[in-house]
């Protein structure tokens, strides 16, 4: 699969906070690509770094090392006002809880429009009105909702504003930030539907942060586990679900509950160590153990792992 | 299954919320039998009335809440009949104890963790001092977080979210309630948290001899500790029965509707089934079945009368038209019976 377009490729990223004694790294030596027209999942416990990628895509954190790139050209760090608008106008992202993203004291009609003032992307107000409009109605929302104030509106319909104001910018990747940890679980499949079907019909890309891997399995092409701000692992839904190799994944798919109380009382809970590595002589790398399916490690764990593969 | 002693009792309750001087039907003449010793979780979506209903097993609900008909059995007394704070102390946090979700809004920010599970030892077990302090340790140990000691002067800041957790399970658990409420106390957490508190949950159940409520709307966690299953719509159980029962044979459409929006059952490339809607509006009277207006599959007497209880077995039983021996024949969806294939084919 070596033809396909690669939309955000990242290579060796670190991102750290602070300076000098203070300073803190949170992300490190991370490698991945995402393809154009995948949904990309990134899965990992709170503090692992993984909402710092995505906003780091999003161009909201500066990254202290490594480079990003967007349709091979360089997003992060220093670069022209003309990139620095298109990457803004291109990635869009939503986040977790549309009870705090959304402007409380802004109308539907502002919030969705915001982004279209900001880059003038429209000749007069009817225009603006119109893709506003259309935006609401691709994400199931009535437009005459556009009158209307946040606090009007349910868990699940707030996300579909959330949803409407990326769309309306016409971007090409979308970062969601845990788009449904924090909606109903009728409404979950009502927006994980809406995305899949926005996928299609705009061909759009996805950056999918989780932290529950059940959700991700239906929703993503490939998914990459993330732990203390390094990825472990990464490989095809299936794959991964099939044959988990490094440790922390393990314990992740362990701890993810099914709605099967047979399976859930015959499970057995596994608790990932780190300090079972022992990396003092033998250093890990990111090693591709099988096409498409990396994993971090020394010589010896690979060869572990290489094994349990067989 | 063995005859097991009922514990709490709740008959017909209905609770009023009087709210911009209207009156808003919480709970709609629910009832519910609680086993010692077992687990039973609630299951619904928001605003279904499963908080409301289990707060009122405590006493705990808004001042413009109240109780309006039915009784609550415990111990042999109705405490659905309880007004003062009095009559309320002598259950609340000593036989029946609750945890709440979120375990950074019920701590006390200002209090060190100690004094905070001193407080409900001192309160309902009458020691004092050094007896207290120690009996707190013990507590903290028990609920599994490394040097109690150290930890018992320290701020509810200074812990995870999983230790506060734990520390609030350490509280309700401190006078070694008869029933233990647990009102999603996990939805906060990661997955691996997640797992670890319901472990301690269910070994403390074990050790304390326990009877634990669980209200969530994951039905992961559900499978993962329920012995029993209850599942709530528009202030009203609408199916009960053992967890076996629920996950594999259900019958209430509102519970097939719950378990075929599961992204784990979903078929990947296909839409996921979803709820249309939107739940009923509780100010208003509801006619016939409530989650009619929902069902894309209701019965034209579904819009008409309530239906009663419906048994499947002895244990399990269905608020729906569709048991009735008069009904036209339906389907169970396909993601109940992919879980049943899936279970038969285990063994």
């Amino acid at each position: 699969m070596a033809e396909r377009e690669k939309l955000i490729e990242i290579k060796d990223l670190q991102i750290s906070f602070g300076h000098g004694r203070k300073k803190f790294v949170a992300v490190d030596h991370v490698n991945f690509d995402i393809y154009k027209g995948e949904t990309f999942s990134l899965v990992g416990e709170s503090g692992s770094g993984k909402t710092t990628i995505g906003r780091a895509i999003t161009r909201i954190n500066p990254t202290s090392a490594g480079e990003i790139l967007f349709k091979g050209r360089k997003i992060n760090g220093k670069i022209s006002k003309e990139l620095d608008k298109e990457v803004i106008q291109k990635c869009q992202m939503i986040f977790q809880d549309p009870m705090a993203s959304l402007n409380e004291r802004a109308k539907v009609d502002y919030i969705v429009s915001e982004g279209l003032i900001n880059f003038h992307m429209y000749k007069d107000d009817a225009e603006r009105e119109e893709k506003v409009q259309r935006a609401l109605r691709e994400v199931g929302l009535l437009p005459e909702f556009a009158s209307r104030f946040p606090h009007e509106f349910s868990g699940g319909q707030r996300q579909r504003i959330g949803i409407a104001r990326a769309l309306v910018m016409e971007p090409e990747f979308i970062v969601a930030d845990e788009p449904i940890s924090a909606l109903d679980v009728s409404i979950r499949a009502q927006v994980l539907n809406l995305l899949n079907r926005l996928k299609k019909s705009r061909g759009l890309t996805y950056l999918f942060i989780a932290h529950d891997l059940s959700v991700v399995r239906f929703i993503s092409d490939r998914i990459a586990v993330i732990s203390k701000g390094r990825i472990v692992e990464l490989a095809e839904a299936e794959e991964l679900f099939l044959n988990p190799l490094h440790p922390y994944t393990k314990a992740l798919l362990s701890a993810v509950p099914m709605p099967d109380p047979e399976m859930e009382k015959k499970k057995k809970l596994l608790v990932y160590d780190p300090s079972m590595h022992d990396y003092s002589v033998d250093k890990p790398v990111w090693e591709e153990i099988k096409p498409g399916h990396f994993v971090y490690g020394n010589q010896k764990e690979l060869e572990g792992y290489r094994r349990e593969l067989k | 299954m063995p005859q097991k002693n009922i514990i709490l009792s709740a008959r017909d309750v209905e609770i009023q919320f009087s709210l911009r001087g209207k009156k808003l039907n919480a709970i709609r003449k629910c009832s519910l039998d609680l086993y010692e010793g077992e687990t039973l979780a609630i299951v619904g979506e928001s605003g279904s009335g499963k908080s409301v209903f289990t707060k009122s097993f405590i006493g705990m609900l808004d001042a413009n809440g109240s109780i309006t008909g039915g009784s609550i059995m415990f111990e042999g007394k109705d405490i659905s009949k309880y007004k003062t704070e009095r009559e309320w102390l002598t259950v609340r946090g000593k036989k029946i104890s609750m945890v709440m979700q979120d375990p950074m809004t019920s701590l006390n920010p200002l209090k060190k963790v100690g004094k905070q599970i001193r407080e409900s030892i001192e309160l309902h077990q009458g020691l004092k001092g050094e007896a207290a302090k120690r009996a707190a340790i013990e507590m903290l140990e028990k609920v599994g977080i490394p040097d109690p000691e150290r930890r018992y002067n320290q701020y509810p800041h200074e812990f995870s979210g999983g230790m506060r957790q734990r520390v609030v399970i350490a509280i309700a658990v401190a006078c070694r309630p008869q029933i233990l409420i647990c009102d999603e106390p996990t939805t906060a957490l990661d997955v691996t948290i997640q797992a670890q508190i319901l472990d301690l949950i269910r070994n403390l159940q074990k050790e304390l001899q326990m009877t634990v409520i669980y209200i969530t709307h994951d039905l992961g966690v559900v499978a993962n500790v329920a012995d029993r299953v209850a599942v709530m719509y528009a202030g009203q159980i609408v199916e009960y029965g053992l967890v076996n029962e629920i996950f594999y044979d259900s019958w209430h459409p509102y519970t097939w509707a719950l378990l075929s929006a599961l992204p784990q059952l979903g078929v990947k490339g296909e839409d996921l089934p979803t709820i249309e809607g939107t739940p009923p509006n509780l100010f208003n009277e509801i006619k016939g079945d409530a989650f009619a207006p929902r069902n894309k599959k209701a019965l034209a007497i579904d819009f008409v009368k309530e239906p009663p209880f419906f048994e499947v077995s002895p244990t399990h039983k269905a608020k729906t038209w569709y048991l009735d021996p008069r009904a036209p024949k339906v389907e169970q969806p396909p993601a109940v019976k992919m879980l049943r294939e899936q279970m038969r084919e285990r063994g």
